[in-house]
This record gives structure tokens, C-alpha cells and sequence, in this order.
């Protein structure tokens, strides 16, 4: 092995070893077969070429829009799922909500009074903010706010000065408060409402920034990685995966929409808190990974494709869809009814709460039912949009039976969701929502 | 969507006769009067793309002083793609030199 041919084996390196053992040998005849007869070592235009292209194969998705799309929605999820992470922790150890009882203690004792506390999005670290509304003359609030003041110093605060605005300072065991007392419109005609604004913790913004970083490069590596599994994987593998993966990442989606929607107004690690959606969803993401690394691949790399049947291929991938997502809300259906009818409970026994179905079905049973009925009542029906026309085009062009078994699953893509709206569907849904 | 200029010259490249890596690289080069050289890593990514599509198939392999040599055809799919583009290509140039022709008239003017 002359040394210019070692160095090309070297830079390979870069290439992963699936694809050195395919492609390897014949890499380095063609380098070497471009290379002039004095050149022992590789031009450096060749060397970043290589290293490009074998840190492409390792890390990036595959070649394409679709996949580039989905790396980045993957990016997305796991970078909100860092960052919810993060937010539950560093919420859990903040003093943030017990500003409300410091208020709480100031209020006049004999004054009706309304309040609300809620963090500020914009703000991280600083003081709290409480703000004192009086339905009153102006020229009482020199005398309220010094009442205020004074009640706040016999609750063992240190108070500072009072500055123009009805302003003063409040400190007590490293817990500061800015307090503003002036006269002005109440909620709901009360004598006086108050409003406690609080910050995040200081802490938060870096380590939210690190996470949501952290976590969006490893959720587009990890989706990369997947993509690049799927497209090698049989068409059975890869509509595992994508039946699992897509859910997944919609219900993590989702979770993250229901926080954004939720945190305004409220007091913090509840609206971080996870909830049913986003387990579901790292759950259905992890099994995806697990899917991706365990499925054989479809054959060597440089093999000749068979020619395809698009028509068919198609017609066999949407109706496998519709019974992925069928067979589930099937399912939870029977459930219910048997356990109806074991137990002898009537339906509003059932949707007591007494007869939960995370304690009726393990967990390894609940949680894939759960993953694809969620998603089937979402997306069996606009699959619709795809069967219905290949119904009328696979009409002849396919065989009968392949034919029927897409009418069939079509027709259940429509009528199971449809039952869900029924009496009895509806507390078959409330009872399997728990 | 309109094609790639080095992978158009890929496909035409291997459209009269099977060729190897460095055959692609050569022809690639020639064909494009030197405008495009490709490098490997850049031409096995294309490769692998277009096999992928189904574009382009292993014809061959050969082994030349202990060397492996993997030769690739077009597939039909493959011919057809490349059909489509040169009609693309041909129909956009129809069109520019018409509008270029009607541009002369005018500024010369209607013949009287």
C-alpha cells in the first residue's frame, strides 16, 4: 500500500464503517486514479471533500427537503423538551409563588380586595413587583401606603425609603419586593385589588438557553441518525417508524403549543409540568429510536432497486395506516364494553374514575394503544383525503381483495371517529382521557 | 423541479456507456468543457443518491491490479429523467430566443 493510498484510507475515516466496507475500496481506486503519478499526499481541495462528505453520512439527514423538514421538527421537540426540563427544575427550587402570601399579609385587614400573581415572560431575576390598586381619592393613598409600609415592617421586612409614585422597597431573608400603592380602577368595583408580578428565576435564562441548544442539536443528531435508519429500513420498518415517530412528535408538539398557551397568567412549574401529551410523546420518540436501531435494512446500498408499483405500494401503505389507527380506537372500545360488562358497572360508573384504563391495561399494552388512538382520531379521517382518491383510481389496477381491504379500512377510518361522537362513544373517550 | 448541473452532467455522462468512478469524474469534466470538476467524496454522495432514486444502477464490477472498479448504467427511470430535463432545458431555450428575436425586430422596427 503506497503511502498516498494511506493517507486517502485515513481521511476515509471520516465515512462511517457500514459505508467504508461498502464503498471503501472503490473510493480509493477512483481518488487514486485521479491523483497524478507524483503526488504522495491528498490534494486538500479531496481531503475536505472527504471529510465533508463522511461527516454528511454521520451526521446530517438524508439527501432532501422531506427529511431535512423532519430533522428539524425533531430538533424542535427535543430542544422544548430540554428546556421544559429545565424550567420544571430550576421553578422547583424558586420562591416565586410565595410572593402572593408576603402580599397577601400587607392587604388591609378590613379592605374587599382582588388580586392576581403572574410571572412576567420578558423577566428573569430582579424584584418582585406588587402593585397596590385603591378604588379611592387620591388624596387618601399617602396615608394607605404608609399604613403598608408600616404593616410590612411589623411583619419583620426592612423597608426602604418611599420614592415619588407611592414607591418603596421591601427586603426580608434575601427575598426582595418593589411595592407600588396608587389609586384607580379594581377588579370587579372590589375596594382595592392587587397585582403581585414576579420573575423568573435569574437562573433560568442561561440554562434555558443552554438547553434549548443542548437539546436541539441532539434531537436534530438523533433525528438525522433516525432518517438516515429509515430510509435504509423495508417498507414495513419504515411505516413502523414513521407510524410511531410522527404521533410521537405531534403530541410533543402539542404539549409544547398547551405551554406556550398556558404560562401566560400563570404562576409557573404547573404549566412546565409535562402532563399525559408530552409523556406520551417521549415515550413514542424513544421507542422510535428503538425501532430504527433494532429493524433489519432493506439490502446493500449500491444494489439495483426492483421496478416498483407506486400504485400499489401506495394503496398497501395507506390502508396498513388506517388500521394502525383504526385498531386501537377499536380497541379502546372493547375495553370499555367488556370491562362494562365483567364488572357489572353502568357507563357512569365507568366514567367515574373508579375504572381507570392506565390500571385496567399495563403500561406496555396502554401506552402504544394510547400513542396511535390519540393520533387515529386525528389523522385516520384526513388520511381520507389520500384512500378516497386511490379508492377511485385502484379500482382494475389492483386485485379485488386489495381493492376491498382499503374500502374497508377507509370506511373504518371514518366510522370509528364518527362513533366517538355517539352517547356511548363519547364516555367510552371520557373514561380512556381518564 | 429543475435538475442539478453537475448531476444533469452525471446523467449524460453515463447515458452512451456504463462507466466507472473516475470515468464519470473524466467525462463530467469534458463534457461540461471544464467548468466542472467533481471530487470524489462529491461524486460518491451524487452516486448514492441516484441509485437511491433509481436513477442509476450498478452495471459491473471489476477488479483492475488488484483495484475494485464498480461501473453504473442508467436505469430507465434514469433515461427518462434526463428526457425530461433536456426537454426542459430545449423548451427554455425556444422560448428565450424567441424574445430575443421579437426584442431584435422591434428595435430595427417593423419592415415596411
Amino acid at each position: 500500500m503506497s503511502d498516498l493510498e494511506r493517507r486517502y484510507r485515513r481521511l476515509l475515516l471520516a465515512y462511517p464503517r457500514a459505508y467504508r466496507r461498502e464503498r471503501g475500496d472503490e473510493l480509493v481506486t477512483t481518488l487514486l486514479e485521479g491523483a497524478p503519478p507524483d503526488r504522495v499526499r491528498p490534494a486538500a481541495g479531496d481531503a475536505w471533500d472527504l471529510l465533508r462528505g463522511g461527516l454528511r453520512l454521520r451526521f446530517a439527514p438524508p439527501h432532501g427537503r422531506r427529511y431535512r423538514v423532519f430533522a428539524l421538527v425533531g430538533a424542535l421537540a427535543v430542544g422544548y423538551l430540554a428546556l421544559a426540563a429545565t424550567a420544571r427544575t430550576t421553578l422547583d427550587d424558586d420562591p416565586g409563588d410565595q410572593v402572593l402570601a408576603t402580599a397577601m399579609a400587607l392587604l388591609p385587614p378590613d379592605a374587599g380586595s382582588t388580586g392576581v400573581g403572574d410571572r412576567e415572560w420578558t423577566s428573569f431575576g430582579g424584584p418582585t413587583e406588587l402593585v397596590f390598586t385603591f378604588a379611592t381619592e387620591p388624596s387618601a393613598i399617602d396615608g394607605l401606603t404608609a399604613d403598608i409600609r408600616a404593616r410590612a415592617v411589623a411583619q419583620g421586612f426592612t423597608a426602604g425609603p418611599l420614592e415619588p409614585g407611592h414607591r418603596f422597597t421591601l427586603d426580608r431573608a434575601g427575598q426582595t419586593a418593589v411595592v407600588s400603592v396608587a389609586d384607580g380602577e379594581t377588579y370587579a368595583g372590589t375596594a382595592m385589588s392587587f397585582e403581585a408580578r414576579f420573575p423568573w428565576p435569574a437562573a433560568l435564562l442561561p440554562a434555558g438557553i443552554a438547553a434549548l441548544v443542548l437539546g436541539g442539536l441532539t434531537g436534530w443528531l438523533a433525528s438525522a441518525w433516525t432518517l438516515r435508519r429509515f430510509r435504509t429500513r423495508r417498507p414495513a420498518g419504515q411505516l413502523a417508524i414513521a407510524l410511531v415517530g410522527v404521533p410521537s412528535l405531534l403530541f410533543v408538539a402539542a404539549a409544547a403549543i398547551g405551554t406556550v398557551g398556558a404560562a401566560r397568567g400563570d404562576l409557573g412549574p404547573a404549566v412546565w409540568a409535562g402532563g399525559f401529551f408530552e409523556r406520551l410523546g417521549i415515550l413514542g420518540l424513544l421507542v422510535t429510536l428503538l425501532l430504527a436501531a433494532v429493524l433489519p435494512r432493506a439490502g446493500p446500498l449500491v444494489a439495483a432497486r426492483p421496478p416498483r408499483d407506486n400504485l400499489r405500494a401506495g394503496i398497501r401503505l395507506v390502508t396498513v395506516a388506517h388500521l394502525a389507527f383504526g385498531l386501537p380506537i377499536a380497541a379502546v372500545f372493547v375495553t370499555f364494553t367488556v370491562r362494562m360488562l365483567v364488572t357489572g358497572a353502568d357507563r357512569a360508573a365507568m366514567v367515574s374514575g373508579a375504572h381507570d384504563p392506565k390500571e385496567v391495561l399495563p403500561l406496555a399494552v396502554f401506552a402504544p394503544i394510547a400513542l396511535l388512538y390519540y393520533a387515529g382520531v386525528v389523522l385516520s379521517p384526513l388520511l381520507l383525503l389520500v384512500s378516497v382518491p386511490l379508492l377511485g383510481v385502484g379500482r382494475g389496477r389492483v386485485g379485488p381483495m386489495t381493492w376491498r381491504v382499503l374500502l374497508a379500512a377507509a370506511i373504518s377510518a371514518a366510522v370509528l371517529p364518527a362513533l366517538l361522537l355517539t352517547p356511548y362513544g363519547g364516555d367510552v373517550a371520557t373514561w380512556w382521557m381518564d | 423541479m429543475a435538475m442539478q448541473e453537475p448531476t444533469f452532467f452525471i446523467l449524460t455522462a453515463l447515458a452512451e456507456q456504463p462507466l466507472h468512478g473516475y470515468g464519470v469524474i473524466r467525462a463530467v469534466t469534458e463534457l461540461s468543457g471544464g467548468r466542472i470538476t467533481l471530487r470524489a467524496g462529491t461524486l460518491y454522495a451524487a452516486l448514492d443518491r441516484l441509485t437511491e432514486e433509481g436513477l442509476l444502477v450498478v452495471d459491473r464490477e471489476e477488479a483492475v491490479e488488484g483495484r475494485l472498479r464498480r461501473y453504473y448504467r442508467l436505469t430507465d427511470d434514469g433515461t427518462g429523467a434526463l428526457s425530461a430535463e433536456v426537454e426542459r432545458l430545449r423548451a427554455n431555450a425556444a422560448m428565450a430566443a424567441a424574445r430575443l428575436r421579437r426584442t431584435t425586430k422591434l428595435a430595427f422596427g417593423p419592415a415596411s
